[in-house]
């Protein structure tokens, strides 16, 4: 377990510290992306960008994962694995379907079909593993059921889109920061900032939450507006996401995990802390996923599934022996 | 007298009627328990009384006061409630959990400290005041979740207890802590609305009784008049005995 003031160091010192190295590394060395015209444009146009892209999408998929977990009361809960990225991702497929047809979308279409995917599919899975004995185990099949339905609509857009369309949908489908921008980079600020507002002044509430909604309310939390929001800022981080980068997976149940298991479950400690190691995670992912077969790419959604999946199983593992 | 609560006509009605106009009031510093079999509406009637459960029908006062335009945080003023089953999947500790009893109240700071500490104390969670309660026995988390209820009791706002059962996992030793907690709290002239099961308790310890059959008020009063060979036998389906103060059943 590490303490508040320890959380503070880490959420001041390892961001900039992992941006850094995510910036100079790569096959230029650092002499030369400093003093070359080239090499600045790469380091400030490319690299840095991109190296906030990835925190900050990391950050936002981290933070709808703690929120969706608290909300459902489910440690397993993460957005892609209970549909809402896959909801978010169909709709996004369509958009670049139409595109390949020649239908001309302005480009603000694509967050917006992604956030829309995003709330219908987390609503369905709400809705059908409400009122259940057994919520938890029926969110997660539900999600799965979401998934598989979001997967085959996608794989039928596949099958019928234009050869550029395809190749879009697959490469996106896969994950991918090479979009990174800087007018990416300040709408995903212009979304966290506020939020971090907003929920660490409700930190306490999301606790109540954890105790199941009749003690939440008891203890005087707005149980419906708060899962409204909670709803509102899972789909819109989620929607951002996966327009900028694609389908990422795991990070929203890693970290959160990770998080939880330095710091114990209030979250007023989790949430900075999932924020700060979900970016975090991301930003390696990415230098890993550049660099690890240069000068090709590895899709960075490939690496988080390769470090989510194991972790999920261990989770899985631990959650059986906690009965 | 003021009555601290006020329950007129009551009902609530899902795919069939939970419950059918239920009238009763308490007065302050009374204990009422309610008493009556599985599916009786015991556990719906004290969540329309705590506003976590909005009625079809009737009118619920609290303190004089109409509550129809009460949002959730006016309810946990004036209402502290406990529900039957309190699970936590996530590591919250004794501590954390305590804590937010004083969520209503917006305690913050060494108020907040000095008042859980004082509630882990009276609960006697001190030896584990830092652990998961989701690793505690059942007993253990019982008393963290009454040790929080409590609480938010404490609020000088806060006149009326409501508790769903708050004994069914305690030891003997513990049982009678929690009837002291709540005879305490009488003193001050605060209220307490319990679910019971352990009919000699009933007998023992509550100033009135409700005895509720199928969504019905079917009896009210002093538990030796409600309480009694036909009325239990009536609803419980079992034949029933007195002797001295001692109720026994088979």
């Amino acid at each position: 377990m590490i303490n508040a003031a320890q959380i503070k160091w880490l959420c001041f010192v390892l961001p900039p510290l992992l941006i850094a190295c995510a910036i100079f590394s790569g096959q230029q060395n650092i002499q030369w992306l400093l003093n070359n015209e080239v090499g600045h444009t790469i380091l400030w146009q490319i690299r840095m960008p991109r190296a906030l892209l990835a925190f900050l999408i990391g950050a936002m998929l981290s933070w709808a994962g703690v929120l969706i977990q608290g909300m459902v009361r489910n440690p397993l809960a993460d957005p892609g694995l209970i549909g809402v990225s896959g909801g978010a991702a169909v709709c996004v497929a369509i958009v670049f379907w139409l595109t390949g047809l020649g239908i001309l979308l302005p480009s603000w279409v694509q967050p917006l079909a992604a956030f829309v995917g995003a709330v219908i599919a987390l609503l369905l899975v709400l809705k059908i593993s409400a009122n259940q004995s057994d919520s938890m185990s029926y969110l997660i099949l539900a999600g799965i059921a979401v998934s598989v339905l979001a997967g085959a609509i996608i794989g039928l857009l596949s099958y019928l889109a234009t050869d550029n369309a395809l190749r879009q949908i697959s490469f996106w489908s896969m994950g991918s920061l090479s979009a990174a921008s800087w007018n990416w980079v300040i709408v995903m600020t212009i979304a966290l900032v506020p939020a971090l507002f907003i929920w660490v002044g409700r930190a306490n509430s999301l606790d109540a939450l954890l105790l199941g909604e009749l003690n939440a309310q008891a203890l005087g939390v707005s149980v419906k507006k708060l899962q409204w929001q909670v709803i509102f800022w899972t789909a819109l981080f989620v929607a951002l996401t996966v327009a900028a980068a694609g389908m990422i997976g795991f990070v929203g149940l890693v970290s959160p995990h990770l998080a939880r298991l330095l710091t114990g479950a209030s979250h007023k400690r989790v949430l900075p802390l999932a924020v700060v190691l979900g970016g975090s995670l991301l930003v390696v992912a990415d230098i890993a996923a550049r660099t690890l077969i240069a000068p090709a790419e590895i899709p960075i959604g490939i690496i988080t599934a390769l470090i989510g999946g194991p972790v999920f199983i261990m989770l899985l593992i631990r959650e059986k022996r906690l009965g | 007298m003021n009555s601290i609560l006020k329950v007129q006509q009551l009902s609530l009605v899902r795919q069939q009627t939970v419950l059918q106009s239920i009238s009763f009031d308490i007065q302050p510093g009374e204990i009422i328990m309610l008493v009556g079999p599985n599916g009786a509406g015991k556990s719906t009637l004290t969540q329309c009384v705590a506003g976590v459960l909005s009625p079809s029908q009737g009118k619920i006062e609290v303190q004089q006061q109409t509550t129809t335009d009460w949002n959730a945080k006016d309810w946990a003023r004036q209402v502290s409630y406990l529900p039957q089953s309190n699970f936590i999947n996530f590591g919250l500790t004794v501590s954390e959990t305590v804590r937010l009893g004083g969520l209503a109240q917006a305690l913050y700071g060494e108020t907040l400290s000095a008042r859980s500490s004082e509630a882990i104390e009276r609960w006697q969670l001190g030896a584990f005041k830092e652990r998961e309660v989701r690793r505690l026995s059942g007993g253990e988390q019982q008393r963290c979740h009454l040790a929080r209820s409590w609480l938010q009791a404490q609020a000088p706002s806060n006149m009326l207890w409501v508790l769903d059962e708050p004994l069914s996992a305690l030891d003997l030793q513990h049982q009678k802590l929690c009837l002291q907690e709540i005879q305490a709290q009488t003193q001050q002239g605060k209220s307490i609305l319990m679910v019971a099961h352990d009919l000699n308790l009933v007998r023992h310890y509550a100033d009135r009784v409700l005895l509720l059959d199928q969504g019905l008020l079917v009896a009210e009063g002093k538990p030796q008049e409600v309480l009694n060979t036909d009325n239990i036998s009536r609803v419980f389906q079992v034949s029933a005995s007195v002797e001295g103060n001692y109720l026994s059943w088979y």
